[in-house]
């Protein structure tokens, strides 16, 4: 694509821009567009149905079992949060550490983040076996038996570091989205998009008064989600590490399970944008070098979590607890030896062919290893989850777990209902953040002291 | 503003409307409230006697359905029966119960019951068929009534008056399944018409060979007590019993033996004549014996040094499938061993029904007969001569009375419904002196009759001049036993006394027959043929029996003791075997055991003989409930002759693999303990010399802990105990918890997934002894109401909490269903409920009836585990509390110990210093399961003492 400054292409004009943006929302949608719509939103009812028929059946629909109590629900719940860490990273931490590349890839990780939750908030109520008691009872609301929720368990913890998030996600995405909501509606010539888009952007005049506080509330958030950042995936952690199950109560589970989220965030982000930055003929916004750039998040956080599963073997055997020794040798050799392996092999081996400068920048090879970090990222929690519980203290208690079409069709909706927002989003909002990437073009900022 | 004042008469428009809406109201609840009889009723001021609501009534009875009738106490609530125990006074079972009697309260309330009379498949009505019955009984050249072998006083002496009756008729007893060769040759060479009664809390050696004396071969309510009262004691005063086991599958028995070999039943005869000459001083042909069929002489040595050293004090048994030869030899080793009259009583049965063979059976209904009358028996799916249906047709009259619509009854002309027993009268006399009655515990709940009364009314019906017996069925039993030819020869309660108490004993003349040697000897040299080919032992099922309680769905996800699978009949063999044959486990298997031929599927059980296939009775129907009908694959016993020796017992089978495969449903499927310290234990030697063999082996906490220990200071502390070294494995509490807490069942299928929802479970281990011994291990698992509960802290909505008297408790209401404290059970006894199991179970509102009203019943989505029967702790609390006093041991008492046949569970006070518990808990033996997680938990268990001389291999200390 030529030459770069600051991670956006040169030559490019501040309308071009926008016009290049705005189109896809612009425009009437393409078959391509119409044609992947109905495709994940058959798969998003494949969730409604599945999820529908949980409810009015009961989990026994599922494949969970008496030691195997958590299965595909949990796993997609902490797959999905995890999902929307890089997000926030993207969003937050590389704002503050002044990271400009990424501008072009923001605002599809914030809205990957918001969505992301949301399939992942589907989870924890769903998989309760009453969800009509659970969707209040879990909230710490005044009650006339004068009971309260139990502070001690993770659980709960989950419910406030999943409400926080969706809450300060959504509040962050927003606030970014007000200037190129405005834009949006500057460029509508329908009154009803001139309405909706007016209505959004809430009065935005790009005044001086307002791109202060703007910016100054931008960073606040930034602020504030960058803890959650850390935080969100750590509580997680919580529910299994808190935990008295060999192969859960573990110490490293906090930053080993940022780390993994980090991962899958990263190669969800770019799953997505390689895709969307084809459809949409964004390759000169999102280039090749933010792909690289990504490649190399995900090749370093593929290190610690590799680091992480070598540290929980060591541990397992230096800590000369037969039980915990038990339950590694168990996952490594025992009957889901395949999990593992394809859980070791997806996020710690392929990825490193990313240290090779050719394959992190051909899209085709980088869209490979990152679906394999996908898959991989979705094992290891099924790893955790399920090979912890299936072999626990009393052997006379141990099980299978063997999924049903429930579980298949509630992993494949969830996917159905995350690339259905995504689209939806993509064909009504802007999907790069127009106003910042504009302060980054040549030409944008004034430079030194002389004027030409 | 002033509001405006009502004047009184004044109807105003809101006012109208009301009082309509009410009147509406009004004429459509209250008839709805109250059905008035048709006739003037008068109430009265106080509540009758025997109706106070929400207060328990117990009823004496005797479970006349199983195959011995043990003495019952039925515990009624508003009038119907919901909980089936011993009878604490009944000599026999004295209170204690078992798996079959516990459920059958569930067979009351069957909704696939037949329920009216049928008279050529179509709804009749009582008295069309007593017409047509006495018509046809009056007319008969030939008729025969076909029963069971266990029939009360009063039912033989009413059949007896038609045999005396009506010329031509006969009465047969056809019972395959309670055949008993063992029976036969008592009555041959003690010239006696009894059993044996063997005494093993008198014994300091046992050997059994093949007898699962503790599980279904025997009056195994009497044995086990008495064997672990031996084992008890043996610990206490330093001698206990050894037990020596050889057998040829794995049975419960054979798990609780001290010293146990698995040697095929074919090789039994050759075993117990070498042991003859041994004890009598001639061990050559033992050794090569031993030799031949490499047997332990370890256990060889061990067992014949013991049993020659405990002349008078030792016992031998043998199973009831084992041929003649065996039971003889093994008359004439108790002989040897001067058993007789020390370790083995003769009990006076009196007038034993022999049953008849199938042959002698078919012989009679082909004999031209014009009444065939089958009252509770099923031969049709006994049947193993072909087509039974072909056989009854040429009958002109052929009228079956059953509890169901089983496959003979289908081919009655006249099917008729029989009432359970807990709706009957009745009563029992297996020992002479013993006499026990059964009374109804509620009205018939279906349009049914009892079996004995529907002969009485067709007796009076047909007298043909015979003198009048009774009006009523009531009347026969009740003249029965005031006439004196049921009640015992020394009258010790009058009528209303006797059905209060339930039982009446005298003391009895003991009287020892005296063994006919040479015929015993004829006996022995009866030798069976022997041929190459597997061997097949047929059992009766653990849980259903011969089959008469197939249709209970308790009892067919009871787990066996031993292999964990419910729900199935399957030929179990060792793994070795069933490589031999090409098989593996759940591969259906086709076995040819002469003319026999049975499609099983396979099982693996470890420890068993080789070549030797065991199998089980009771499945494979294709007629009668829900549940029964089609379930599982037909085995059934086969007539004496060639390949069968006896009737449960062939040799040169035939094994061979056929199409379709099944998986085996399995409560546990993983039987190795993983040499973790889950159930401890230790060799009688090892723990004579070191009392502390078993504290060595615990996983104790160390060091220091963040909290301080909860501290209770409630006047109660509930905790349990349970004694391994009694515990026999056989699940009785596991039903008893069932019925007592409304726990629902969940079908094949759930078990596979395993999701089976019993709170008190019966796991087992399996180990190799460093001498390759097959060594099993029971441990009934339950919560642990562990005072640091790792489920407490991880509910977010504060479902399960502990209170102040150490109970883990668990509330349902509140529960969400979120699972978690299911996944930090360390004991992974908490139990969810995946489906709405009871709505699915639960068809007709009769089954309602069944639940006990003092627990809840469980939706779909909640978690449910033991509460310690927290109903019956606070129904005794409140007792304690109103006479000011505080609870003693026995006053409360879990449905689990309630049940325990053995006695392995105590339960109670911990903060009672004088409780059995506070002093079990002390036990040198006590030890804790997890404990090294410092889970704290409330159930103590006693370590099993093996008392062998064969080392045990103990669990490793890391």
């Amino acid at each position: 694509m030529g030459k770069m400054v600051n991670g956006v292409p040169l030559g490019k004009q501040f309308t071009r821009l926008d016009d290049d943006i705005c189109r896809p929302f612009e425009s009437f949608p393409t078959g391509r567009w119409l044609v992947a719509i109905s495709i994940t939103s058959l798969m998003a009812l494949c969730f409604a149905v599945a999820a529908g028929a949980t409810v009015v059946g009961g989990i026994g629909l599922w494949g969970n079992n008496a030691p195997v109590g958590w299965g595909f629900g949990i796993i997609n719940m902490v797959f999905w949060i995890g999902i929307g860490h890089a997000g926030t990273l993207i969003s937050a931490i590389l704002f503050l550490l002044r990271q400009k590349w990424r501008n072009g890839i923001a605002r599809f990780a914030e809205a990957m983040t918001l969505f992301a939750v949301i399939c992942a908030i589907q989870f924890p109520l769903i998989h309760t076996g009453r969800p009509w008691r659970a969707a209040y009872w879990l909230l710490p609301a005044p009650y006339h038996m004068d009971m309260w929720v139990n502070f001690r368990s993770p659980l709960l913890w989950d419910v406030f570091a999943f409400s926080t998030y969706g809450l300060v996600s959504a509040l962050f995405w927003y606030t970014g989205l007000l200037p190129d909501l405005a834009i949006a509606r500057e460029r509508s010539t329908n009154w009803l998009r001139k309405f909706v888009y007016g209505l959004l952007s809430l009065g935005w005049n790009g005044s001086n008064r307002g791109w202060q506080h703007y910016e100054k509330a931008y960073l606040l958030f930034a602020g504030l989600s960058t803890p959650l950042v850390l935080s969100v995936h750590s509580v997680v952690s919580f529910d299994f590490a808190t935990s008295v199950i060999p192969g859960w109560h573990t110490t490293i589970f906090p930053p080993y399970f940022v780390a993994g989220a980090i991962l899958s965030g990263f190669a969800m982000v770019a799953t997505v944008i390689i895709v969307l930055r084809k459809m949409f003929h964004l390759e000169h916004i999102i280039t090749v070098d933010h792909i690289e750039l990504m490649n190399k998040v995900v090749i370093t956080t593929s290190l610690m979590v590799g680091y992480a599963y070598a540290v929980e073997l060591f541990i397992a055997w230096y800590s000369g607890n037969s039980l915990e020794r038990f339950a590694f040798m168990n996952r490594a050799l025992g009957p889901y030896a395949w999990a593992y392996w394809i859980m070791v092999s997806c996020n710690v081996i392929f990825p490193q062919f990313l240290w090779i400068k050719k394959v992190r920048r051909n899209l085709i090879t980088t869209y490979v290893i990152i679906l394999l970090v996908n898959v991989g990222m979705w094992m290891e929690r099924f790893v955790i989850i399920v090979t912890s519980l299936h072999r626990d203290y009393l052997p006379s208690s141990w099980g299978i777990f063997r999924p049903t079409l429930v579980d298949m069709g509630l992993l494949i909706g969830s996917f159905g209902l995350f690339l259905t927002l995504m689209l939806i989003f993509v064909r009504f909002l802007p999907t790069v953040a127009m106003a910042e990437t504009k302060a980054f073009m040549p030409g944008a900022q004034v430079k030194g002291a002389h004027h030409e | 503003m002033k509001k405006k004042k009502h004047t009184s008469g004044e109807m105003k428009r809101r006012d109208v409307l009301k009082s309509i809406g009410a009147l509406v109201a009004a004429s459509y609840v209250l008839p709805g409230c109250r059905r008035t009889p048709d006739r003037s009723i008068v109430s009265r001021p106080f509540e009758p006697e025997y109706q106070e609501p929400g207060k328990a009534l117990y009823y004496a009875s005797t479970w006349t359905e199983g195959p011995y009738p043990y003495g019952v106490l039925v515990k009624t609530l508003d009038g119907r029966p919901i909980k089936v125990d011993g009878n604490p006074d009944h000599p026999v079972n004295e209170g204690r119960s078992n798996a079959a009697m516990q459920a059958s309260v569930l067979g009351l309330y069957d909704p696939d019951r037949l329920k009216h009379p049928l008279h050529n498949n179509v709804k009749s009505t009582w008295d069309d068929v007593d017409q047509k019955v006495i018509q046809s009984l009056s007319s008969a050249k030939r008729a025969t009534i076909v029963t069971r072998s266990t029939l009360g006083p009063s039912e033989r002496a009413l059949i007896k008056k038609y045999t005396d009756t009506f010329r031509g008729l006969r009465h047969l007893v056809y019972d395959p399944a309670g055949e008993d060769t063992r029976v036969k040759v008592w009555s041959d060479v003690y010239n006696a018409s009894g059993s044996c009664v063997p005494c093993f809390d008198k014994a300091s050696v046992i050997l059994s060979l093949d007898s699962d004396f503790l599980a279904g071969d025997g009056v195994e309510l009497e044995t086990s007590y008495a064997w672990s009262k031996a084992r008890a004691q043996g610990l206490q005063n330093g001698k206990p019993p050894v037990f020596y086991m050889a057998e040829s599958g794995v049975s419960l028995t054979g798990s609780c033996a001290d010293e146990r070999i698995s040697l095929a039943p074919s090789k039994m005869g050759d075993f117990s004549r070498a042991l003859l000459n041994a004890l009598s001083g001639n061990s050559s042909s033992l050794v090569s014996l031993a030799n031949t069929l490499g047997l332990d002489q370890h256990w060889i040595g061990a067992l014949v040094n013991d049993l020659k050293q405990n002349r008078g004090k030792s016992l031998v048994v043998a199973g009831a499938h084992l041929p003649k030869d065996v039971q003889a030899t093994v008359a004439l080793l108790n002989h040897e061993l001067q058993a007789e009259g020390r370790t083995l009583l003769w009990e006076d049965t009196p007038e034993l029904l022999r049953p008849v063979s199938a042959a002698t059976f078919k012989k009679e209904i082909e004999s031209g007969l014009d009444l065939l009358i089958l009252l509770g028996v099923d031969p049709a799916y006994y049947w193993p001569l072909g087509d039974f249906a072909a056989s009854v047709k040429q009958i002109p009259l052929v009228v079956g009375h059953g509890l169901y619509l089983n496959q003979s009854l289908s081919y009655c002309n006249i099917a008729l419904p029989s009432h359970h027993y807990l709706e009957s009268w009745n009563d029992a006399s297996p020992r002479s002196g013993l006499v026990s009655i059964c009374q109804p515990a509620i009205t018939h709940l279906y349009n049914t009759r009892q079996e004995a009364d529907s002969l009485l009314r067709w007796f009076n019906g047909a007298k043909q001049g015979a003198s009048f017996i009774a009006d009523s069925w009531y009347d026969f039993v009740k003249n029965s036993w005031q006439r004196g030819f049921t009640r015992p020869k020394v009258m010790p309660l009058s009528w209303e006394a006797f059905v209060r108490k339930g039982v009446a004993d005298t003391s009895k003349e003991s009287f020892s027959p005296v063994l006919d040697k040479l015929k015993a000897l004829k006996l022995l040299t009866e030798r069976n043929e022997t041929s190459s080919g597997a061997e097949l032992v047929i059992h009766p099922h653990h849980g259903v029996g011969d089959g008469r309680f197939s249709n209970n769905a308790w009892l067919q996800e009871l787990p066996h003791p031993v292999s964990k699978i419910v729900w199935d009949s399957v030929a179990l063999m060792s793994p070795t075997t069933a490589k031999k044959f090409g098989l593996v486990e759940g591969s259906m298997a086709k076995i040819t055991a002469s003319k026999a031929v049975y499609y099983l599927p396979v099982a693996f059980q470890e420890g068993m003989a080789e070549d030797v296939i065991t199998a089980t009775m009771g499945h494979g129907k294709s007629a009668g409930g829900t549940i029964e009908k089609d379930l599982g694959s037909r085995c059934v016993p086969h007539i004496p002759g060639k390949g069968f020796i006896t009737s449960r017992f062939a040799v040169g089978v035939q094994v061979t693999k056929t199409a379709g495969s099944v998986v085996i449903a399995r409560s546990q499927n993983e039987f190795s303990a993983h040499d973790r310290p889950i159930v401890l234990e230790a060799s009688f030697t090892d723990y004579a010399r070191d009392k502390n063999v078993i504290d060595a082996q615990r996983h104790k906490v160390h060091g220091h802990h963040m909290h301080e220990p909860t501290s209770f200071t409630d006047k109660y502390k509930w905790g349990m105990a349970i004694d391994l070294n009694r515990c026999t494995g056989c699940g009785a509490c596991t039903l008893s918890c069932q019925v007592e807490n409304n726990i629902p069942v969940v079908g094949k299928s759930e078990v596979r997934n395993g999701r089976e929802m019993h709170w008190m479970r019966l796991d087992s281990y399996y180990k190799k002894s460093p001498d390759g011994r097959f060594l099993v291990s029971h441990q009934p698992m339950l919560c642990q109401h562990c005072d640091n509960a790792p489920c407490e802290t991880v509910c977010p909505v504060a479902a399960t909490v502990h209170n102040e008297q150490g109970l883990n408790e668990m509330v349902y209401n509140r529960c969400v269903g979120t699972r978690y404290c299911a996944n930090n059970c360390p004991y992974k006894v908490r139990r969810f409920n995946y489906f709405n199991y009871q709505k699915r179970t639960v068809k007709s509102a009769n089954q309602e009836l069944m639940f006990n009203p003092q627990v809840t019943v469980r939706t779909v989505g909640t978690m449910e585990k033991c509460t310690f029967c927290i109903q019956r702790i606070n129904a005794a609390k409140m007792a304690a509390n109103n006479a000011g006093k505080i609870i003693t041991d026995e006053q409360v008492l879990p449905a689990c110990a309630g049940a325990c046949p053995s006695g392995a569970i105590v339960f109670g006070n911990l903060h009672d210093p004088s409780s059995a518990i506070t002093k079990l808990r002390k036990s040198s033996r006590a030890f804790y399961v997890n404990e090294e997680i410092n889970t704290a938990p409330n159930v103590t268990y006693l370590a099993r003492i093996r008392n062998t001389s064969s080392p045990l291999g103990g669990t490793s200390h890391g």
